[in-house]
Formats: C-alpha cells, sequence, structure tokens
C-alpha cells in the first residue's frame, strides 16, 4: 500500500503477464486545484482500468515499475500490479468532500 | 558510449565538452530571465514576430493586438472570435438573399467593415475593463441580471443555433494554431531529433529544458494558466453578461461562453514555454546545429523572446504583455509574503504563498484570516496555509482544541507519527480534527503540518477518539463509502 499526500494505491491483483493496458498520456491520480501539481505516472507505464461509483482502478503492467511523481513529494516506485485508487475526503458540517492540495 | 564527437551544421553527436556545458549554463540563465522579465514588451519587435510567424506558416498575416494580461487574451479572444463568426453567419446570410435586398446587405457590408475594424480592438478594451473590476470589485458585480438576460436569451436562441457551423468554425481556429506550430516549432524539433544522437540530445535537454523548466515553471505556465482559466469561468458567470451584450449581443451569449472557455486550446505560451526554445536554440548556438526549418523557427523563436501567452485566430492573434511583478521563493515557486506574486499592468494579479494560490487578504491582511474562514475552507492546502499565516499556536488557542490521542515519534505508520487527533466543541456536533505531520521532509529539514476534518462517526464513533481510525476514515469509495472495513487495513508500507 502506497500513499503520497491525498493519493493511495491498495494493491488487488497481480496485473498478470499477458498484455496490460498502457495510456499513451500521463495518468494524472490527483490534481491541485491551487497549486497545480499533478500526482501522476508517466504515459507507457500505468493506465486507469475502471472508473466508477464503486471503485477507480489503475493498473501498472508489463513487467516495468512505473514512478509516481509529484512536485512536492519524493518520487515513489510503484510495482505492476492493479491497484485500487480510494480518494480522501474531509467532513465537514455533516457533510463529506474531496481532499484536494 | 556517447560516441565521437561531432558538431557539424547537419549533425551533432558525442559527449558535451566543458566548455559547452558552460556555454550551455549561461544559455539556459538568459531564457530562464526572458521567461522571468518583468518589462513592458516592444509592441514593434513583438507584431513583427507575429506577422512573419503567421506569413511562414503559410496564413495571411493577421491583426496583432497586445493586451495588458493574460486574462485579457482569454476574455478577448473568445469575444472577438464569437464576434467574428456573427460577422461571417450574416454576410454567409446575406449573401443568399434576393437581389431586391442587394441594398440592405450593402449597408450590412459597410457596417460589417467598419464594426470589423473596432472589433478586436474594442473588445480587448473592454475585456481589459472587466477584468479590472473583476480584480478589485467582481462580488458586486449584478451577477443576477446578467444570468437572468443570457438564461433568457439562450432559450430563445437555441433553435437556431447551428451546431455545424460552430464544428467547422472550431476546426478552423484549430487549423491556425496546427498550421503554425507545425511550420515551426515541430518542424524544427522533429529535424533537431533528426540531426542528432540520443546521448547528445538527452545531455542538451537536461542542462536546457529541464532546468529551465524547474527554474520557471510553477511561476509562468502552470500558475497563470490555472489562473486565467479558474478566472475565465468565474467571469463566464459572474460579470461578463454585459460585456458579451456589448459586442455581440446576447443572442450570441453562449457562443461567446463557449469560446472564452475554449481559450486554452488556442493558445501559445510565448516567454512562458520557455524550457523548449532554451532547448532548440542551444542546439543551434550552442552546438552548431544549422538546419534549414530554422529559418521557420526565427519568428516562433522571436515571438516567445518579445511576448507571453498569444491566442491565435485566422482573422486576429491576441499576445499578452509581460507582468510588471513576477516573485517566486528559492524553490521556484510562485510566492510574496507581502503583495502578489504575479500582477500585470491592468491591475489583474495573483497571490501565492509558496506555490499555494491564495485570496489577497491571506498575503497583504492576515490579521483577516478567522478561525471561522479557516474552518469553511475546502480545499486542504490553502486551509494549512491560512492556519500557517494566522499562527498554529493562535489557531489552536482561539478554537479552544482538546488532545483526545496522540500517536508516538516512532508509530509504524509513517504518515501518522505524532499525529494528535483534537476535539473542538461547536454546534451541532464537535469539530475532530486530525494534525498530521507532512511524510515528505522540506529542503531545511522541517516537516508541513496539516489538520484534517473527520466524520467522528465512522466506525462506531471510533474515528473520534483514536488517530488510526480517524486517518483509515477519511479514504473512501467514489460513493462516499468507507474504503477500509476496519481502520486497522489502513497501513501504508511507503509513504511520501
Amino acid at each position: 500500500m502506497i500513499r503520497q499526500g491525498d493519493v493511495l494505491l491498495v494493491p488487488v491483483a497481480d496485473a498478470g503477464t499477458g498484455n496490460t493496458p498502457r495510456a499513451d498520456a500521463d495518468i494524472v491520480l490527483a490534481e491541485g486545484e491551487v497549486t497545480g501539481h499533478r500526482h501522476f505516472m508517466a504515459a507507457g507505464t500505468a493506465a486507469f482500468l475502471r472508473e466508477g461509483p464503486g471503485v477507480r482502478q489503475c493498473v501498472v503492467g508489463g513487467g516495468t515499475t512505473a514512478l509516481l511523481r509529484h512536485d512536492e513529494h519524493d518520487p515513489v516506485p510503484v510495482v505492476p500490479k492493479i491497484y485500487d485508487l480510494p480518494r480522501q475526503y474531509e467532513y465537514t458540517a455533516g457533510d463529506m468532500h474531496q481532499v484536494t492540495d | 558510449m556517447a560516441g565521437p564527437i561531432i558538431r557539424r551544421p547537419d549533425r551533432v553527436a558525442g559527449e558535451l565538452t566543458a566548455e559547452e556545458r558552460v556555454r550551455l549554463a549561461a544559455h539556459t540563465a538568459q531564457w530562464i530571465a526572458i521567461a522571468m522579465q518583468t518589462d513592458p514588451c516592444d509592441p514593434i519587435e513583438l507584431t513583427r514576430a507575429i506577422q512573419d510567424f503567421y506569413r511562414v506558416s503559410g496564413l495571411a498575416a493577421p491583426r496583432v493586438v497586445i493586451v495588458p494580461s493574460p486574462l485579457v487574451m482569454a476574455l478577448a479572444g473568445g469575444i472577438a472570435s464569437a464576434w467574428w463568426r456573427m460577422q461571417e453567419e450574416i454576410t454567409t446570410r446575406a449573401a443568399t438573399r434576393a437581389a431586391t435586398r442587394a441594398a440592405t446587405a450593402v449597408a450590412t457590408a459597410a457596417a460589417t467593415d467598419a464594426a470589423t475594424r473596432a472589433a478586436t480592438a474594442a473588445a480587448t478594451d473592454a475585456a481589459t475593463d472587466a477584468a479590472t473590476d473583476a480584480a478589485t470589485d467582481a462580488a458586486t458585480r449584478a451577477a443576477t441580471d446578467a444570468a437572468t438576460d443570457a438564461a433568457t436569451d439562450a432559450a430563445i436562441r437555441a433553435a437556431t443555433y447551428d451546431a455545424t457551423a460552430v464544428a467547422t468554425h472550431a476546426a478552423t481556429r484549430a487549423a491556425t494554431y496546427d498550421a503554425t506550430a507545425v511550420a515551426t516549432y515541430d518542424a524544427t524539433d522533429a529535424a533537431t531529433y533528426a540531426a542528432t544522437a540520443v546521448a547528445t540530445r538527452a545531455a542538451t535537454a537536461t542542462a536546457t529544458s529541464t532546468a529551465t523548466s524547474a527554474a520557471i515553471d510553477a511561476a509562468t505556465s502552470i500558475a497563470t494558466a490555472v489562473a486565467t482559466d479558474a478566472a475565465t469561468f468565474a467571469a463566464t458567470r459572474e460579470w461578463l453578461g454585459p460585456l458579451i451584450e456589448r459586442w455581440v449581443g446576447y443572442p450570441w451569449f453562449e457562443e461567446t461562453q463557449v469560446e472564452i472557455r475554449m481559450w486554452p486550446r488556442r493558445y501559445q505560451g510565448g516567454n512562458m514555454w520557455a524550457s523548449w526554445e532554451c532547448y532548440l536554440t542551444a542546439m543551434r548556438d550552442v552546438l552548431g546545429l544549422r538546419l534549414p526549418e530554422h529559418r521557420a523557427y526565427d519568428a516562433w523563436e522571436r515571438a516567445a523572446r518579445h511576448g507571453g501567452f498569444r491566442y491565435l485566430h485566422p482573422q486576429f492573434c491576441l499576445v499578452s504583455d509581460f507582468p510588471s511583478i513576477l516573485s517566486i521563493d528559492d524553490r521556484h515557486r510562485p510566492h510574496s509574503d507581502h503583495g502578489p506574486s504575479h500582477q500585470w499592468r491592468d491591475g489583474w494579479a495573483l497571490w501565492h504563498w509558496h506555490g499555494v494560490r491564495v485570496d489577497q487578504y491571506v498575503i497583504e491582511q492576515p490579521e483577516r484570516i478567522t478561525v471561522a474562514d479557516i474552518t469553511t475552507e475546502t480545499n486542504a492546502e490553502v486551509r494549512r496555509v491560512k492556519i500557517e499565516r494566522m499562527g498554529y499556536a493562535r489557531y489552536l488557542a482561539e478554537v479552544r482544541a482538546t488532545v483526545v490521542d496522540e500517536l508516538p515519534a516512532d508509530y509504524p505508520v509513517k504518515g501518522l507519527r505524532s499525529a494528535r487527533l483534537l476535539q473542538v466543541a461547536s454546534d451541532p456536533e464537535p469539530l475532530v480534527l486530525l494534525e498530521c505531520l507532512n511524510a515528505t521532509l522540506e529542503p531545511d529539514g522541517t516537516q508541513k503540518r496539516y489538520l484534517l476534518s473527520i466524520d467522528p462517526h465512522a466506525y462506531d464513533g471510533q474515528a473520534a477518539h483514536n488517530c488510526h481510525a480517524a486517518m483509515a476514515s477519511t479514504w473512501r469509495r467514489a460513493n462516499g463509502s468507507l474504503y477500509f472495513e476496519r481502520p486497522e487495513h489502513y497501513a501504508p508500507t511507503i509513504e511520501t
């Protein structure tokens, strides 16, 4: 399990040895509203798998370790796996809202 | 192995020499200075560069309008684009009318011509006024009137709206962007790539574009683009109505809004994208590459040296002047502890605290920051800055926080080391705050502190009394449900 600021990657399955999807652009896991800084993995190293109300997943595949980057955090190597991507929420006045930096 | 050193006009390979590294450092410093300059632009040189730039791209010379800020560029670009589209529609309709209406068509054409001459500059002036207003008294604008007028007008006009025409016009403008970039920058970039060896290219890119980008990006393209985007979005909602009515009329309200919001797809960065120019010109000026493509690139380069963001249209090109203030911290992030980090000559300004964009009062009048202000702030970074500006000790004293849980400095979960769970008396229920230290150290060895507001009911109330449960409760699925079934399942092994 990897945390970088308001991004959490929870490994849930092996990526497998077959052809895994790889995005041709950087995959951005979160982007700061007021800083413009992004938590991202470079194009060709990872891809989103699913995005819905109950699940948000990405895959790091192809046997190559990806690097999770952000301007204000140390980079983190991410080994090939399928990862859940829960979001961080705060509670204000009885309501939940997503944490943004 | 980098292989033999080759320095020919058509081929560059081999390691960088010590002398070249020194020259590359000076070259990079020059482009950083270009990106960070705060003197007014030279309108003659800039206009000439833009006209050449269109010409070498095979396009007719545009009207070149120098505007005082990127915000005005975005607004005036959208309004003027809508105006031009409106004129094209009028012209098309006029051409299909019967000959008996010829006199009317002539009169319309004459009026169109006169209006055309004034349109771009006039729209720019108006947008400047609007931008200045936004910077000073946006909250007092009659937003309701504009929104009501827009909604009424949109309802009337919806039936005649021609989606095909919009798509055609969008394609035309995209073609302008592509034609200029392809003929100049892209062609030179590709030719440079083909004429250079991989190791030389990589070393040069590191010494030039990477170094320049690290020095300028946060303060130039990132901060400015993010702020302009936010400002144009807010502007179209709150105070753009009268401006649109004045220049294109309410029947074109929605189209104009769309045009304005499309600005990020139609701009090029000018001096604010200096890292790319630094690399290509280094290959030419330091390593001696001389390619046929450099001739067309010359106009693009001059446009980058002499101007900021630009908005491209087949008929006109709006170019932003340089800012008058551009202030950064020792990590090259936009920052000022007493005034704007950025200010342009029309008064539009941005305020940043070590890279975090905040409202003016947070920097210039921190005494106005209140506990309520901090409590209702939804952005975690901005909240952290507000607490820092107020003073951490004063904030915790004012909210009369009591510590209900505290973790040791060697707690297994790195991001929870020395964490404290605070409770603040509040109606209708206590406010629960988790105080944590950033897992990544600052360059000076310190750690940023931040607060997260916690759902006290999570995990049957454990989140209100236990730091670990509190942190676990912040991680949710997109539908808001708890991600971890039990708090102890939250156990990151790597945290930065």
